[in-house]
């Protein structure tokens, strides 16, 4: 598994001269009020690229997803999104509050994402979405109200939400905290599978040091706001 | 009214219906000269058991028909108005009254009669719009025209909106997160709004009173209520 890992790595550094930017942050300062959230940050996050976003609570992971996402402007510092207006370009987010409808069934919830541009009709959409369920162990789950479930089932519907979506890029906050070392590692997989088959850019922010060990990418670490490492996960 | 276009066919089943049950009763009119005393009259006759209804006709409304009667008549007959009787009566039978009922009723307050000249019209059967104009629903819709079908739908339509406003954010809200969607709270709120719109342009125009200030007064309301909401959906936690 840690050779499978190494070979990972080394690929995804050749892979790392190839892609264009996605993301570019340069000197960004978020403040709320007399709080600084992110304090010059610079930061270039490529095409491809599995990006993990670690720190502390309070080190500013969320306002950082949250400028990359479009939802929070910087107080000054400038974000360039060379990609973000071009018609093929979609990304998908994955919210700590996990932002689902808990008074309708866990299928229901995953419709949202049924989009007639993308597939042909909505059959077509739903085998994809038995095909994920099957694979991630929700299944049995999917005529199950929301508000029933645990936050384990919650958060993988959350990714199964965004995954359907087929976006190019996947911004996801805490996405596996309520799930145990083997969903994790489950649902990952199918990530690191997304982002080598489908080149699904991935922007993560996480607590889980095995997750980063596990699945190579890059690693931004936060503390207090400041970015204090950016780089590749094997040297942290 | 009657001939709007969406209600057309229920609105025809209901005058038929309407019609045949002629719930008014038929009605004949009676013509009088000066010398009859129309209050007399009046009392006597809504004491009568075949009698529902009386109305009052009054002068103003019956000097322009007898003119025009005058009139087709021809030159000779010009002397003739001033002697005709002008003032009126309308009186609403029973359902089951006939021709026969209302000449046994002449017969009884004949003496009330004898004084003076009169006239009376055949007995006829009130017409549906008359009917139907006395009918509470279809004097909401006279009181207030083609707002009678616009005003409700929109009172329904923002009641519906206010109950459902929150979960149309959120479903928004994830559709433009999940789609490649953009808006889609304000291009639903504004498609009914819009919906409102049409359906009053084409209530207002089969009724011929498309009023052009009403029109752009929604218009304005309809932008400014737009250009507010045109943006992305947020979410808001319940």
């Amino acid at each position: 598994m840690q050779g499978f890992s190494i070979n990972r790595s080394i690929e995804s550094q050749k892979k790392f001269v190839q892609s264009k930017p996605l993301f570019s942050f340069e000197k960004v300062c978020v403040n709320f009020r007399n709080i600084k959230a992110l304090r010059s940050v610079d930061l270039k996050i490529l095409e491809k690229d599995i990006l993990f976003i670690t720190g502390a609570s309070g080190a500013g992971k969320t306002t950082l997803l949250n400028v990359l996402a479009g939802f929070q402007k910087p107080s000054s510092g400038r974000v360039i999104l060379p990609l973000h207006n071009k018609p093929n370009y979609f990304q998908s987010c994955v919210f700590q509050d996990l932002r689902l409808l808990t008074n309708e069934t866990c299928e229901e919830n995953l419709f949202v994402a049924y989009d007639p541009k993308l597939f042909r009709s909505r059959n077509d959409f739903y085998k994809e979405l038995i095909e994920m369920a099957r694979l991630l162990g929700v299944y049995d789950y999917l005529g199950h109200r929301i508000k029933d479930c645990n936050g384990g089932l919650k958060q993988k519907i959350v990714m199964m939400r965004a995954l359907l979506s087929k976006p190019n890029t996947l911004i996801a906050d805490e996405p596996t905290a309520a799930l145990d070392r083997e969903n994790s590692y489950r649902l990952f997989e199918l990530l690191s599978y997304l982002n080598q088959k489908k080149n699904l850019t991935i922007v993560w922010a996480t607590h889980n040091k095995d997750l980063i060990k596990q699945f190579p990418g890059k690693v931004a670490h936060l503390e207090q706001g400041k970015l204090v490492y950016s780089g590749n996960a094997c040297f942290i | 009214m009657t001939s709007s276009l969406i209600f057309k066919p229920k609105v025809d089943q209901y005058i038929d219906e309407f019609a045949s049950s002629k719930s008014l009763g038929p009605y004949f009119t009676l013509m009088l000269d000066k010398h009859v005393s129309l209050a007399t009259l009046k009392d006597a006759l809504i004491n009568h058991y075949q009698v529902k209804a009386i109305e009052k006709v009054t002068q103003e409304q019956t000097q322009p028909n007898l003119m025009r009667l005058i009139k087709k008549m021809g030159g000779e007959y010009q002397g003739l108005a001033e002697a005709l009787p002008r003032d009126g009566l309308k009186v609403f039978l029973s359902n089951s009254a006939s021709e026969r009922t209302k000449d046994k009723l002449l017969q009884d307050v004949g003496t009330y009669l004898r004084r003076g000249r009169f006239s009376t019209s055949p007995l006829r059967y009130p017409d549906a719009k008359m009917q139907l104009d006395k009918h509470p629903y279809f004097k909401f819709f006279n009181n207030f025209q083609s707002y009678g079908v616009t005003l409700p739908l929109f009172l329904c339509w923002v009641v519906c909106l206010c109950i459902s406003y929150n979960l149309m954010q959120r479903k928004s809200f994830l559709i433009e997160m999940y789609q490649r969607r953009q808006m889609v709270l304000a291009k639903v709120l504004g498609a009914g709004f819009g919906l409102i719109f049409v359906i009053q342009g084409v209530v207002a125009y089969q009724m011929n009173m498309i009023d052009m200030r009403s029109t752009i007064l929604a218009g304005i309301i309809l932008f400014t209520f737009l250009s507010l909401v045109l943006r992305n959906s947020v979410w808001k936690n319940s």
